[in-house]
């Protein structure tokens, strides 16, 4: 087994209005990978890269050790993928859907797929086209777990789920990678389910990569300072030192412990500075604001 | 209601543009003969109704209703936009270029009548085909009578684009028979108008009634069978083939109900110009869509570029041509080997259209470019079927070649285009986004 499912690097994507990258990603086997960042930050891009859905203009893409180009349909029978975009609705009715996409994966399988469907609530008689917004999701979710895929690429696979649906979709997840042997990279905007289930994540704002790691270690590196200061001292950003807000001589600011920017705000004059833990949705928010700010 | 007519008028307005071109080229050269209307069809088929569905694809009802607006408002304003507007505009061109035309034409017998007429039969067809577009099948339309139904206004719907070139033949033949077809539409006119605003709801994907309580349970069991590409090949294979033979039979019944032909042969021939149009628009609607629908899908699927883009482009010629053969065998019994072998000559240079709109699709997604060279394929490929026949005969071996390196050029296009571009696995430009109007 390959020790990185997905390696990305120095991968390129250029749009008239964006560019993507260049980018360095790794996706570590047997982990759920979070791929997070704003809207248009080049998450789904980068996603489909990886299923050839468009061409990238620099970089290597290698899945399972395998150049994704090269071996595209060796890296697609082995590898899943989940979106709000794919479009089962012309096969009519749930049941077609699943015999056409099971007709391309020989290891597909049945006992895995009926059980999901019960699970799922989705029957063969079903009509895609009155499915909800989240019982397609579903679907595409069904579709790409009873192929067994050893890595599943999920975009935004929890928009439009109701917390039990949530809940029952990382479920799933969670049983598919139980064995190490499968890969999960997921994309969403629910940080909070990202820091849960997510071992690893990915933060990407403007086509860049600014985070990269583990999710406890990256929790855990950063803090919100509070302080004060007197006689007019001001503080920029500066590497490992982001301000998030000042009122009068009251500030906030994002602290990143691995570089010595709490030192520096002693030298500079802040006073009683007390640090707190963050959550990554509030790390996710400061480091975005970061970004605005500048 | 003002603001939705003018956003319909703005983004539609190059093909008012050239829909009205062709409208105004009609007017001109009609009155000057004095004979059955023949040929109103340019205007209605393209800047009508058939406009407004391409919007109701894209869930364009159900945009609106999440505006400050009535469901009458918005029922009133698709009408106008859909009919109202392009009526008046015809009834304008006609009678503005009808005048220059007499001014030019002083020594030549002018027939007015013949110019009221089409502007009558604009106005009245596609207040029609506005009332056939509401009985159209959506995709949440359960139980076997809303399928009949659907089924009934989808023949119908078929048939006015194809009928709109072959039914003046008849139809406008005799003054009794305009005054019955006259009568008939405008019936349909009016029906129309009164079912606009259920319309609306449907297209909008509101139920007006609470679903059915009695649901079956589900069967969480998957039935075995044929799967994969070979699915996708018979379903719509046998949909197109089908659908597109059951038109030339009711076109051919039509004929002979109408009781002027009463020979197969000539029934046969009063249908053969309708298979410059018809058979692409099949092969487009029931195949070359359903396929780049679902692009993305299959994209991520074990399917290499060059296993897709042949799918894409040889499956609708395939399509095409097994229907044409069809077609090519019917007047190979009723008209003999001649009529046979043009029939199929018809049918092979349309497949070389179809499959060029295939890297156009992947390309430029289903977009204004596409939409413009759809038309331009059915304009160049109406113009190519003189060939055979007319003054520039081209032999079988020419077309075979020309069939031959347009379909393998195609074939490189969209393989190309499968790798390089990412305009049809978006959202806005894959059709993903079309049949929203079924969504709850």
């Amino acid at each position: 087994m390959n020790a990185n499912a997905i390696e990305i690097r120095g991968l390129v994507k250029r749009y008239p209005a964006f560019q993507l990258g260049p980018i360095d990603l790794t996706v570590p086997s047997g982990a759920i990978y979070g791929l997070i960042g704003p809207n248009g930050a080049g998450k789904t891009t980068a996603i489909d890269l990886v299923f050839g859905l468009g061409k990238n203009d620099a970089g290597e893409i290698r899945v399972l050790g395998l150049d994704h180009s090269r071996a595209e349909i060796d890296i697609k029978r082995r590898a899943a993928y989940v979106g709000p975009d794919l479009n089962f609705q012309v096969w009519g009715k749930v049941g077609r859907a699943i015999r056409f996409v099971r007709g391309f994966y020989p290891r597909w399988d049945d006992a895995y797929c009926e059980q999901l469907m019960r699970v799922f609530g989705l029957g063969e008689d079903d009509k895609i086209a009155t499915l909800s917004f989240g019982a397609k999701t579903k679907l595409s979710l069904l579709l790409a777990l009873s192929r067994r895929p050893e890595v599943l690429v999920l975009d935004e696979p929890t928009t439009g789920l109701d917390a039990v649906s949530k809940q029952q979709v990382f479920a799933e997840l969670l049983k598919a990678v139980e064995s190490g042997e499968r890969t999960v990279l997921i994309s969403s905007h629910g940080l909070g389910d990202i820091e849960r289930f997510a071992d690893h994540i990915g933060m990407l704002k403007g086509g860049k990569l600014l985070l990269e790691g583990r999710t406890d270690e990256i929790v855990d590196r950063f803090r919100l300072a509070e302080f004060f200061t007197m006689n007019g001292t001001t503080f920029q950003n500066r590497p490992g030192l982001t301000i998030v807000k000042r009122d009068e001589n009251r500030w906030r600011a994002l602290v990143d412990q691995n570089t010595d920017a709490k030192r520096w705000l002693e030298q500079g004059g802040a006073k009683d500075i007390s640090l707190t833990r963050l959550t990554l949705e509030d790390l996710f928010v400061s480091l975005v604001k970061e970004e605005e700010a500048s | 209601m003002n603001r939705v007519i003018a956003d319909y008028l703005k983004r539609w307005w190059w093909v008012f543009g050239l829909t009205g071109i062709a409208h105004a080229a009609v007017c001109w050269f009609v009155p000057l003969s004095d004979g059955p209307i023949k040929h109103f069809f340019p205007y209605v088929m393209f800047a009508g109704p058939f406009l407004l569905s391409m919007d109701l694809h894209r869930g364009h009802a159900r945009v609106l209703t999440a505006l400050p607006l009535t469901t009458g408002q918005i029922a009133k304003s698709l009408w106008m936009a859909a009919v109202g507007v392009p009526a008046v505009a015809s009834v304008v061109i006609g009678l503005v270029v009808g005048g220059v035309s007499w001014v030019f034409h002083r020594g030549v017998p002018f027939h007015f009548g013949s110019l009221v007429m089409i502007c009558v039969a604009n106005i009245f067809w596609l207040g029609a085909t506005f009332f056939l577009l509401t009985g159209l099948p959506t995709r949440t339309a359960d139980g076997w009578i809303a399928r009949l139904r659907g089924i009934f206004f989808g023949s119908l719907w078929g048939l006015s684009v194809g009928g709109a070139v072959i039914f003046p033949n008849f139809l406008f033949r005799t003054n009794a028979a305009a005054m019955v077809t006259y009568a008939v539409l405008a019936g349909m006119s009016l029906a129309g108008w009164l079912f606009a605003e259920s319309f609306v709801l449907e297209r909008a994907g509101i139920r007006r009634s609470p679903a059915g309580a009695a649901r079956r349970p589900a069967r969480y069991q998957v039935s075995h069978g044929l799967g994969g590409i070979p699915l996708l090949i018979r379903t719509t294979m046998t949909r197109t083939v089908s659908i597109g033979l059951t038109m030339v039979g009711v076109m051919m019944a039509v004929v002979f109900m109408e009781g002027r032909i009463t020979s197969l042969d000539r029934a046969f021939d009063s249908v053969i110009p309708a298979f410059q149009t018809f058979p692409f628009w099949v092969v487009v609607m029931f195949q070359t869509i359903p396929i780049v629908m679902q692009l993305r899908l299959l994209r991520t699927l074990p399917l290499s570029p060059m296993q897709l883009s042949l799918l894409l482009v040889i499956l609708p010629v395939m399509s095409i041509l097994v229907l044409g053969l069809g077609c090519a065998l019917l007047g190979l019994l009723f008209a003999g080997a001649a009529m046979g072998l043009k029939v199929f000559e018809m049918f092979l240079l349309s497949s070389i259209g179809l499959a060029l709109i295939a890297p156009a699709m992947v390309w430029w997604g289903c977009n204004r470019q596409t939409l413009v060279v759809s038309f331009f394929f059915i304009f160049a490929g109406s113009v190519a079927m003189q060939f055979p026949t007319g003054a520039l005969k081209l032999n079988e071996v020419m077309i075979g070649i020309f069939w031959l390196v347009s379909v393998a050029g195609s074939w490189a296009l969209t393989h190309r285009g499968l790798r390089r571009s990412h305009r049809a696995y978006r959202v806005e430009a894959s059709l993903a986004a079309w049949g929203n109007s079924g969504r709850i």
